[in-house]
Formats: C-alpha cells, sequence, structure tokens
C-alpha cells in the first residue's frame, strides 16, 4: 500500500465490516463440513449434546478404518472402487474434451447445415434429469457388454457431460479473435495447426474448467452407477458410501468419514488447478 | 500471361460479395516486385476485405490472384507465401516474442540453428532483444506493434500484407514507424501491400496508390499523380488536408478568350481545358495553391476572412469568396502573414493549379 500499510479510521472501518462479512460467509458455507468432520471423527456419532459448535468429544480414527474397508479386511476392495471413481472420472473429463473441443470449435467458427438444429438439440438434452436417461442407458450398455464395466460408465458419463462441455468450449472460442487463426494460417498452418497450436492453448483455461467440471460431474454421480454396476468391484466411490446409509442401518461416522476420503482427490485438484483457473491468458493478445 | 512483365501479385478482375452485397467489383491491380502499392479509401470501401482476399482469407467470387505466374486463388494462405500485419497485430498470447517470432519458421520445420539465426536478425533491426522472453501482455503497444512487424520479417515472404498497422499507435510514434516500415521494405525488397485510411501514411508511402470507392478502383497511379491530376472530384476531395476547395463555376468564352467566371469573381482557364465547349464546371482549387494575389498568381476574388488556423509553419484562412453567393473557402498562408477576422484579402491562383470537374458525374475535365 501506497502510505506503508497505514489505514485511516474510515478505511479501517469499511475493512472491518468486509471482513466480518466474508468471515460470516466462510462460517455459513462450512459450518456443514464442520459437522462431517465431527462425526467423522467422533467415537459416538452424533451425539455432540447440542453445541451449537460441533468438535468431536472422543477422538477416533475407526470411522476411516470402516471407510476405507481397513478393519473388515476389503481395504484391497475400496482401493480398487477407488481407482474405479479415478480413472472413470478422468476418462470422462479426457473423452469429454477430446469429443466436444472439435464440436465446438465448428460450432463457434463454421457455418453448415443444420448448426442451429444441432445446437436447440444439445440445449434440450439439458432439460431432462438424468434418472430419465437410466433405463435407457442400461440398455444400450447391455447390448453393447458394456454392463458392469468402467468404459460403460465412462461413455454414459460423457454423453451427459458434453452438451454443457460444448457450450462451454463454444463460449470461450468466440472469445478468441479469429485474427490470431488467421494470423496462424498466413504464417503456415493449416486450419487444424491453427487450432491446436493457437486455439487450444489459449483456451487453456477454459478447457481445464470444463474438464474439471466433467470429471466432477463423474465422480459425484450416484445414480448411473448404482444403476449400471452390480458387481461390489466395478462400483465408484458414490456408490461405496451410500451403502453406508443403507436400509437397515445408518452408519453416520463411517459415512462422513467416507464423504471426507471421497472428497480429498477433489480438493487436490482444484488446488493444483486453481492458477490456470484463475489465468487470464487472453489479455494483450490484440489491441494496444 | 497475357502480358510480357510478370508481378510479384496480380488482381485480376476481382469481385467479391457477401451473400447479396457486392463489397469488390472490378478490381484489377498489378503490384510489380519491390513495389510499394498502398490501399487507401473511405471504411467500408472494401480495403481489408480486398487485402484479405490476396492473403487467402477471403476467397473471391470471381476473378483470380496470380503470385508470379502461379494462379493462388485456390490456395490457402499458407500455400502463398506472404505475410500480413493486422491491425490488431495478432500475437499469439500463450507465446514469448521469441517463440512468436519463430512461429511460422518452426510451422515450415525450418532447422532450429537458421530460426534462431532469423530471429536474431529480426529482433536486431527492430530492437526488440530486451523483450524476447517477455509475453505480448508484458509489452506496449508500440512494441507489440514491431513484433508483429518481426514476425512477418523473420519469413522473409514474397509478399508483406499491412492492415492499419498503425492506426493504434500515438501520433508521434506513427509517424516514426511510418518511416520505418518504408526502410524496412527498402531493405527486405518485398512487395508491398499496405491499407490504410491515413493519407499522410498513403502519400508518403506509396510507389503507387489505389484508391478505393465502393468496391471499385477510382484511381490508381503515383501519389502525387493522384494529388495533382485526380480523375474526379472523388479523389481531389478524398486526397489533402485541409481538402480542396470545390466551387460551381461556368466556364464561358468571350472576346477575350475562354475564362471561368464563380459568381463575379473571374478565373483564367489552364491549357489543358482549352478545347472544352462553354458548359457549367465545378472549379477545384487546392488550398495550398490560393495565395494573396501575385504576379505568377494573379488575382481572381477577394476572400472575406472568418476565422484562421495558425499552425505556426503555415495558416489555414477560411473565408467567404466575394460576389459568389458567400462560397466558403479555405486558403494557405505563410505563418507571418498576419491575418484578422474581418480582413479582406485579394487572393490569386497560378492558372495550371485549377482542375475542372463535371458538375453531374464529378469526373476530371481533361481527358
Ligand atoms: N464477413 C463479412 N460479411 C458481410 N459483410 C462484410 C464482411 N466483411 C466485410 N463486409 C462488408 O464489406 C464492406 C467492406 O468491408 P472492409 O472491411 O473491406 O472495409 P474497409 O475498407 O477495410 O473499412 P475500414 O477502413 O473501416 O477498415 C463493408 O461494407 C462491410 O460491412
Ligand atoms: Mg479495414
Amino acid at each position: 500500500m501506497a502510505n506503508g500499510g497505514r489505514l485511516n479510521a474510515r478505511q479501517n472501518v469499511k475493512a472491518l465490516v468486509v471482513h466480518a462479512l466474508l468471515i460470516g460467509a466462510v462460517i455459513y458455507a462450512l459450518y456443514p463440513v464442520l459437522w462431517v468432520l465431527t462425526v467423522a471423527f467422533s467415537r459416538d456419532g452424533l451425539g455432540t449434546d447440542g453445541f451449537v459448535l460441533p468438535w468431536p468429544r472422543h477422538w477416533t480414527f475407526a470411522n476411516f478404518a470402516i471407510a476405507t474397508g481397513a478393519s473388515t479386511g476389503k481395504s484391497a476392495l475400496f482401493f480398487r472402487q477407488l481407482v474405479n471413481s479415478l480413472t472413470v472420472s478422468a476418462s470422462t473429463a479426457l473423452l469429454s474434451i477430446a469429443i466436444a473441443a472439435p464440436a465446438a470449435y465448428a460450432l463457434a467458427r463454421m457455418q453448415f447445415v443444420g448448426k442451429r438444429t444441432g445446437l436447440s438439440g444439445l440445449m434440450l438434452t439439458q432439460m431432462f434429469p438424468t434418472v430419465a436417461s437410466a433405463v435407457p442407458l442400461y440398455f444400450i450398455l447391455s447390448q453393447l457388454h458394456l454392463l458392469d464395466r468402467r468404459a460403460g460408465l465412462v461413455v454414459a458419463y460423457s454423453a451427459t457431460a458434453l452438451p454443457f462441455a460444448i457450450f462451454q468450449l463454444k463460449a470461450a472460442f468466440e472469445a478468441i479473435p479469429v485474427e490470431l487463426e488467421e494470423a496462424a494460417m498466413v504464417d503456415g498452418a493449416t486450419r487444424f495447426e491453427a487450432f491446436v497450436r493457437v486455439v487450444l492453448p489459449v483456451a487453456r483455461p477454459a478447457l481445464a474448467v470444463t474438464a474439471l467440471f466433467a470429471f466432477m460431474s463423474a465422480w459425484n454421480e450416484f445414480v448411473l452407477a448404482a444403476t449400471l454396476m452390480s458387481r461390489e468391484e466395478a462400483f465408484t466411490l458414490p456408490v461405496v458410501l451410500q451403502r453406508f446409509v443403507g436400509e437397515h442401518s445408518a452408519a453416520w461416522g463411517p459415512f462422513a468419514a467416507g464423504s471426507i476420503v471421497v472428497s480429498i482427490p477433489v480438493m487436490a485438484i482444484f488446488y493444483i488447478a486453481q492458477k490456470q483457473l484463475l489465468s487470464g491468458l487472453t489479455a494483450g493478445s490484440v489491441k494496444g | 500471361m497475357p502480358s510480357g512483365t510478370v508481378h510479384c501479385c496480380e488482381v485480376r478482375n476481382l469481385e467479391k460479395a457477401f451473400d447479396q452485397t457486392v463489397v469488390l467489383s472490378n478490381v484489377n491491380l498489378a503490384m510489380p516486385s519491390g513495389s510499394f502499392t498502398v490501399l487507401v479509401g473511405a471504411s467500408g470501401c472494401g480495403k481489408s476485405t480486398l487485402l484479405r482476399t490476396v492473403a487467402g482469407l477471403e476467397s473471391p467470387t470471381s476473378g483470380s490472384i496470380w503470385m508470379g505466374d502461379r494462379d493462388v486463388t485456390a490456395l490457402p494462405p499458407k500455400d502463398r507465401d506472404i505475410a500480413m500485419v493486422f491491425q490488431s497485430y495478432a500475437l499469439y498470447p500463450h507465446l514469448s516474442v521469441r517463440e512468436n517470432l519463430a512461429f511460422g519458421l518452426k510451422l515450415r520445420r525450418t532447422p532450429e540453428t537458421e530460426i534462431a539465426g532469423r530471429v536474431a536478425e529480426a529482433s536486431a533491426i527492430l530492437g526488440l532483444d530486451a523483450l524476447l522472453d517477455r509475453l505480448p501482455k508484458q509489452l506496449s503497444g508500440g512494441q507489440r506493434q514491431r513484433v508483429a512487424m518481426g514476425r512477418a520479417i523473420v519469413r522473409r515472404p514474397r509478399m508483406f500484407l499491412f492492415d492499419e498497422p498503425l492506426s493504434n499507435l500515438d501520433a508521434a510514434l506513427r509517424a516514426e514507424v511510418r518511416v520505418d516500415i518504408r526502410k524496412l521494405h527498402d531493405r527486405m525488397g518485398g512487395t508491398t501491400l499496405y491499407v490504410t485510411h491515413d493519407q499522410v501514411e498513403a502519400m508518403t508511402l506509396a510507389d503507387t496508390l489505389c484508391l478505393l470507392r465502393a468496391g471499385q478502383i477510382e484511381q490508381m497511379g503515383p501519389p502525387l499523380e493522384l494529388f495533382d491530376r485526380p480523375v474526379s472530384r472523388y479523389v481531389a476531395e478524398f486526397l489533402g488536408s485541409p481538402k480542396i476547395n470545390c466551387l460551381d463555376g461556368q466556364l464561358v468564352y468571350t472576346n477575350a478568350g475562354p475564362h471561368i467566371t464563380i459568381g463575379s469573381s473571374t478565373l483564367s482557364v489552364p491549357e489543358r481545358y482549352r478545347a472544352l465547349s462553354p458548359q457549367s464546371v465545378v472549379v477545384g482549387l487546392r488550398p495550398h495553391h490560393l495565395t494573396p494575389a501575385s504576379a505568377e498568381a494573379p488575382q481572381f476574388g477577394t476572400l472575406l476572412v472568418t476565422f484562421y488556423e495558425a499552425l505556426g509553419f503555415e495558416t489555414y484562412v477560411h473565408g467567404t469568396l466575394q460576389g459568389a453567393g458567400d462560397k466558403a473557402l479555405v486558403i494557405r498562408v505563410d505563418s507571418n502573414h498576419r491575418v484578422a477576422r474581418g480582413d479582406a484579402i485579394a487572393i490569386g491562383v497560378r492558372p495550371e493549379h485549377t482542375v475542372l470537374f463535371d458538375p453531374k458525374s464529378g469526373r476530371a475535365l481533361d481527358t
């Protein structure tokens, strides 16, 4: 700060109010998370005796041992399910980007017959809930012999993630000045080279966001996974989690512990990708 | 080849329409090797479209583009051996200055050592050495402009295309870079096609000036030819600042021979118009040709001063021509010539500086 970091009284009040509001918002957002943490680390589940601020009375890691199968001798299975979730989500992200990027580019830059109809069609698919497609998808994948296999889930998830990914990337490509591609083509690039060497790198933040979104939707998805996967070895983590709070018993402790385990990879990815997500790469490309 | 000479680039009978709107028609343009051709014209007249068609970024509706003895009309930009500098510079934002310069060479699989050499050379010519590792967003407007030019010259193309490369720079820098561009052209020996709507750029840079009007070439030739011998009132009014004075007059013949009357003022008729029959004319008089009356520039009227602009090195005097229905007129006088509002100045012009246009068609009358 220009004045050496000292604030006058008025700025002080303003800073105080802003900080109070922000702290309030953070508490509001984190309060349920604190509950999950408390339940996960408590020996006696929900018993916090009506404290406003939840905090474990008797610390324990037992819930984590149950959630990850460590105490039931099923840790190999859990690990396998974790790998399922990771591969399915990562593949969904990659496949969605691989299909959505060229499609979005064509929709953003080219004129062709059926463009408007195609766009409306994509929009239309967004209006149906996932559940509506569960049964048809079940039959399709069963015909393709992809039931109970990760590839089946990837296909189903990518199909679901595509329309949004295409809209997202189309908007991103439209925001890139056409002149960049024209410059590349005059410089010696084919249209495809211009796409690969200029458009895609410039759109990297948008690609990252879109990929992350596809990853998350696959990572958190439950209905299709539960419908299309019947073998335990093929489960993804949301299905595993759900079993702790099944019809007969509600093992909230392991459920909460499991939720935390499931959240860790996503948090890690957000942490790693935050630079990508926030960078404004297009700044300074055109205009003085 | 219809003619004997092979031009670096030739545009033949070009027509370009977007949907139903015809943007260019009947454009014929031959650019000899090493020439500097400038396209000027009002906004929307089709300058950029013509340039982009030569670049291969637009395809013509009909007509053809030739590079040397090759018909390149159907070729993509990358196969035309051209480089282009865009108005917006269009630097690749994700690449450093060095990578921006090397981009085209890399695409063409130029050996690394040669790339390094050429980048170093271009960088030295344009003074980019200190900027090579920066990203475009870390550069000023003028620096970006130089990188854009560097990206064009490293390629050593047969032809350079510029689309208003200076319009985003401030006036001082523009004047400086204008000179640099011409020097660079002479040094690189390429052929240049340059679009601008700035007439100073047009006049100073061009070997051949090509004035477009509503998608057609109105006049093409050396800049001074367009300036001194415009084929139409449009050309005369487009070039020159302040604008040429155009006054309605009559070409009449009396016992004393032919002369032109503008209201009660009288002008003698230049040699080249002596064959014309008596008729209504538009008289074009450039402000810098109108001077206080003297022996060489005999008086033809009196200017009543309403207003003047003193620029320091010269003064533009605005006023009305006495006895001509208060026709507005601008003349140029030396800055040491003191004027005041309300003055009456006897003004003269050398006869050969008068140009005449047909009032209806606007075409010049000397053919
Ligand atoms: N892609 C396009 N689709 C339809 N019309 C176009 C297109 N590009 C240009 N035009 C039209 O063609 C005409 C010429 O445009 P152009 O950009 O060549 O003008 P210009 O002489 O470069 O003008 P300026 O000095 O403003 O840059 C304009 O009327 C413009 O509206
Ligand atoms: Mg233009």
